[in-house]
């Protein structure tokens, strides 16, 4: 008679062998991922400088002088306002754009690829040719706007601190809506097709059909790309750096923590900014976790 | 060719267990069929002969040698899977190949073994194709030959045949028979299809709640069933069952009464005295008789007549008796829907079954 | 009702055009701008009067680009591999085998595709200095890691999950080992999905750029991205800008034809990859 074997035996071995095909990447994640984190922490509560040296412990104490520069908080309005107003943007755009690609017409492949395109690219190259396009003197924008009367003199759209927020937005809806209109697309694609066939036989007017039947059923997926969009959004740091390189009027926790790091060389110090915006996108996820769990619970009205 | 043998088998997943205490012994070229119906454990059971599973207790044996914590592909079982589970990149030829490269037959060996395994089959025309473009019996044919090609001890078909239409069901079961008698291949055949195991087992084994009910030839399991269970499981249309109470008994000689007064006497099986009290009657639809005249020991109505065509059913309303009776005759039958209709019953073809479910008696 | 028609298609292809035009204007305007040489791209024009690619040798000439452009591909391929290597081990792990501990790591690998990049930097930074490969492409690879391996493995484990076990089972039975189960049947079935991640990770490798002038110093170490940002000119505030136009067309077309002949596959990527995460 044997013995009582169970689950055991073969959960184990099962066990072991996962570990062992999970190990190279777990290997790799921690390395480029979790240890570096972990270090730039512990370097926030430091003195550190680029170049090495003696290092010192000095607890909250860069995190203190955080609190209360100036420039920290015009970074951190900065990273909000950026974040807000750009995914407000390319989700309206992008929703738009998705509902004409819904519409099946020749070519819309073709088409489709032309939209993405903009996404595709290194964000530098947008940079650069918005730059370019963007030039107070020789920039073909401010050629048009002139042309058409809507402004009286060339303006100086990445230079001026008025106007560089604005001009940064702009680059960052003309490249990331394509991506809120693919997924927009695959949200409105899961829209049940008869829906529309029986609001075209009522003859319900497109307009009125879609407030009230097609953006209440793709509002959640929209959410949660909205949301991750907005996540992403915070961590922003190619664009502005390329387009306004250290403008404070631009420069986001991203830039800043950089600009802090190696530009002035307080190792410390700019990974305790770093820090921060880890600890302010990790909060933010948290809290969508948290609020999403509570309302799944919820019984349903 | 391998005897397979099962000692103390138990399984549990979490608290529902699966399998209680299952002792079988199949004999090397048996075709052992195990029929029950959905959640019996019948699965389950043919997946630790495989060694899919773990059981919690118990021993499984093949060919003698004790396999029970060997790796399946050590076992030398080879196995056609309800969805036949076919590598969908590789083509049919590859598919029966797969086995036998992993055994590091030779490429020559390997081929001839596919070759004539597609040919026993008659598949030989589709060994290029991939899965998708093989009808469903095409399929099939290419998973057993799989199962083939690996000249394995065992096979084990996990209804193999359910996802067939009815038409080419029949003609798949023939060509089964056929093909196990010519490779004389222990086969243990799992299946919830009372008519497969019928027409397909040397020997049936019937679970039921990880429990088997019975073991035996086809026959043995429909004549003389060893519990209600059984006896309603096997046959169709379905056994009858007719509340009776017991009358009188006389050694080993036990005379019940029919509802309406009719006596029937039987042998008892065993030397207890079985209970007075919920004794039932087990009879099959082709054994209650419609009688144009003499005694009758029922009487009912006919509420509705299934002509099948070489054999009519009539469902019958008596008194006294809760279900409709089924009466099957061969041909059409004269009866109609509405009429009276008096019912012979001859003893020899009864059972009788004591109120746990148990058979405690038969007609001689 | 005719009429209502034709206005709303007429709309609806204006809509379009000005989507269009949107998008793409700006590579066309771009690519009339590398066409010009000196003086001429003072009077900005829609059409290039007399186009010549003077721009396009001087990009080659100023600086070392064609090294950039090499090294560019040697770090997304060399990433791409790693990464698919590395997603394909673990999602074997995590989307065939039960263990206790698979949510976590699923769960972790989320968490860590949520660092921002400036977050891992200095951390980074002091790493790949202590392993002696700051300014060096395998330094580089490392980095990308973090960004390319989460979302892989995540898209990698979804698709895994959806081979039938009965197909690894019937493997099993045939004798194969686990590492033949996975290189010869689970692998050739998710290869779809090896693709759209493969493509996906090529594009984030190469388009990186906060790393990639972080950890590299010389012209020769350059990738794309940084070597077309720190293009300079003879003066402070004077930046080439026909150059710079020049340099970007270059990189564009690869990338433009990549999407052109992959763009189902990275739709889907997206998509799919979003909506789980």
């Amino acid at each position: 008679m044997g013995s009582d074997r169970g689950q055991t035996l073969r959960a184990s071995c099962q066990a072991a062998t996962a570990w062992r095909f999970l190990a190279p990447a777990l290997v790799a994640l921690i390395l480029a991922g979790g240890w570096p984190l972990i270090r730039t922490v512990w370097l926030s509560l430091t003195d550190a400088q680029l170049a090495g040296g003696v290092i010192a412990f000095v607890g909250l104490e860069n995190y203190r002088w955080l609190l209360t520069d100036p420039d920290w908080w015009q970074a951190v309005l900065n990273t909000l306002v950026f974040a807000t107003i750009s995914v407000a943007l390319e989700t309206v755009l992008g929703v738009i754009l998705a509902l004409i690609l819904d519409a099946s017409f020749r070519g819309r492949s073709l088409v489709r690829a032309a939209i993405i395109l903009p996404w595709a690219i290194p964000t530098v190259v947008s940079a650069k040719i918005w730059a370019w396009m963007l030039h107070d003197q020789f920039g073909i924008m401010n050629r048009v706007l002139l042309g058409i009367g809507a402004i009286d003199r060339p303006l100086a759209w990445t230079a001026d601190p008025d106007l560089a927020m604005a001009a940064v937005i702009a680059v960052d809806v003309w490249k990331t809506t394509p991506f809120m209109a693919l997924l927009a697309l695959a949200a409105l694609q899961l829209v049940p097709r008869h829906c529309y066939e029986a609001a075209w036989l009522d003859g319900v007017p497109p307009l009125r059909f879609f407030f009230k039947v097609t953006l209440p059923l793709i509002a959640p997926a929209l959410a949660v790309a909205a949301l991750f969009r907005f996540l992403d959004a915070l961590r922003v740091f190619d664009l502005i750096y390329v387009l306004t390189s250290n403008s404070r009027s631009t420069a986001t926790i991203a830039v800043y923590a950089r600009q802090q790091m190696m530009e002035f060389r307080d190792l410390g110090y700019g990974s305790a900014a770093a820090s921060l915006l880890f600890a302010i996108v990790t909060g933010a996820t948290v809290l969508y976790l948290l609020v999403s769990y509570v309302r799944a619970r919820e019984p349903r009205q | 060719m391998a005897s397979v043998a099962l000692v103390g088998i138990t399984k549990s997943f979490g608290r529902r267990p699966a399998l209680s205490d299952i002792n079988l012994e199949i004999r090397d070229g048996e075709f052992l069929v195990i029929v029950g119906p959905s959640g019996c454990g019948k699965s389950t059971l043919l997946r630790i002969i495989a060694g899919l599973e773990e059981s919690d207790n118990g021993e499984v044996m093949i060919g003698g040698e004790r396999v029970t914590d060997w790796p399946p592909a050590r076992r030398g079982v080879a196995m056609v899977f309800q969805s036949y589970a076919l590598y969908p990149h590789m083509t049919a030829f590859e598919n029966m190949r797969f086995g036998l490269k992993q055994a590091r037959i030779g490429r020559a060996e390997s081929e001839r073994r596919v070759r004539r395994a597609a040919e026993i089959l008659r598949i030989s025309h589709l060994l290029d194709r991939k899965p998708r473009e093989l009808s469903g019996g095409e399929r099939q044919r290419v998973a057993i030959g799989r199962a083939i090609t690996r000249e394995a001890g065992v096979f084990l078909l996990d209804e193999p045949l359910s996802n067939l239409d009815a038409g080419l069901r029949g003609h798949m079961r023939a060509e089964l028979l056929e093909l196990q008698r010519s490779l004389k291949v222990t086969t243990i055949h799992v299946t919830h299809d009372q008519v497969e195991a019928m027409t397909l087992a040397d020997r049936i084994a019937v679970l039921r709640n990880g429990r088997i009910e019975q073991v035996g030839p086809p026959l043995s399991l429909y004549h003389r069933p060893a519990n209600q269970f059984v006896g309603s499981f096997i046959g169709a249309p379905q056994m009858n069952f007719i509340p009776v109470d017991s009358r009188r008994r006389d050694g080993d000689r036990l005379t019940v009464a029919l509802p309406g007064g009719a006596d029937i006497s039987l042998t008892l099986n065993g030397r207890q005295q079985p209970e007075q009290k919920g004794l039932v009657l087990g009879i099959r639809p082709e054994h209650l008789h419609g009688l144009a005249h003499g005694p009758a020991q029922l009487t009912g109505r006919v509420h509705l007549v299934e002509h099948l065509g070489n054999a009519t059913v009539l469902h019958i309303r008596c008194p006294q008796i809760d279900a409709d009776l089924r009466l099957q005759a061969s041909g059409t039958a004269p009866w109609q829907a509405g009429d009276e209709i008096a019912i012979g019953i001859s003893a020899a073809d009864c059972t009788l079954f004591d109120s746990s479910g148990i058979a405690v008696a038969h007609g001689s | 009702m005719i009429v209502r028609r034709i206005m709303v298609r007429v709309g609806f292809l204006l809509l379009l055009a000005g989507f269009l035009v949107y998008a793409i204007f700006p590579f066309y305007y771009a690519l009339v701008s590398s066409l010009q040489g000196g003086s001429e791209l003072f009077s900005p024009t829609y059409l290039p009067s007399a186009p010549d690619i003077d721009n396009y040798v001087a990009v080659f000439r100023e600086q070392p680009f064609g090294r950039s452009i090499l090294n560019s591909f040697i770090v997304a391929v060399g990433t791409v591999g790693v990464t698919l290597m590395l997603a394909a081990l673990a999602a074997y792990a995590l989307g065939r085998i039960r263990f206790r501990g698979r949510q976590g790591v699923l769960l972790a690998t989320l968490a860590i595709s949520m660092f921002p990049q400036v977050a891992v930097l200095s951390g980074m930074f002091e790493l790949i200095r202590t392993l002696g490969l700051y300014d060096a492409l395998p330094g580089l690879m490392l980095s990308y890691l973090i960004l390319t391996l989460p979302f892989s493995i995540w898209v990698l484990t979804a698709f895994m999950r959806e081979v039938p076990g009965e197909i690894e089972e019937a493997a099993l039975l045939d004798g194969a080992s686990r590492w033949t189960i996975l290189t010869r049947i689970l692998l050739p079935l998710v290869a779809p999905a090896l693709v759209t991640t493969g493509l996906l990770a090529l594009i984030i490798a190469w388009n990186e750029f906060l790393f990639a002038l972080t950890f590299t110093l010389s012209a020769e170490t350059r990738t794309v991205p940084v070597a077309i940002a720190l293009i300079s000119g003879a003066t402070q505030h004077e930046l080439p800008w026909g150059i710079i136009m020049a340099a970007s067309i270059i990189v564009t077309i690869p990338l433009a034809a990549i999407v052109l002949l992959f763009q189902g596959r990275i739709v889907s990527g997206l998509t799919s990859g979003a909506i789980k995460g």
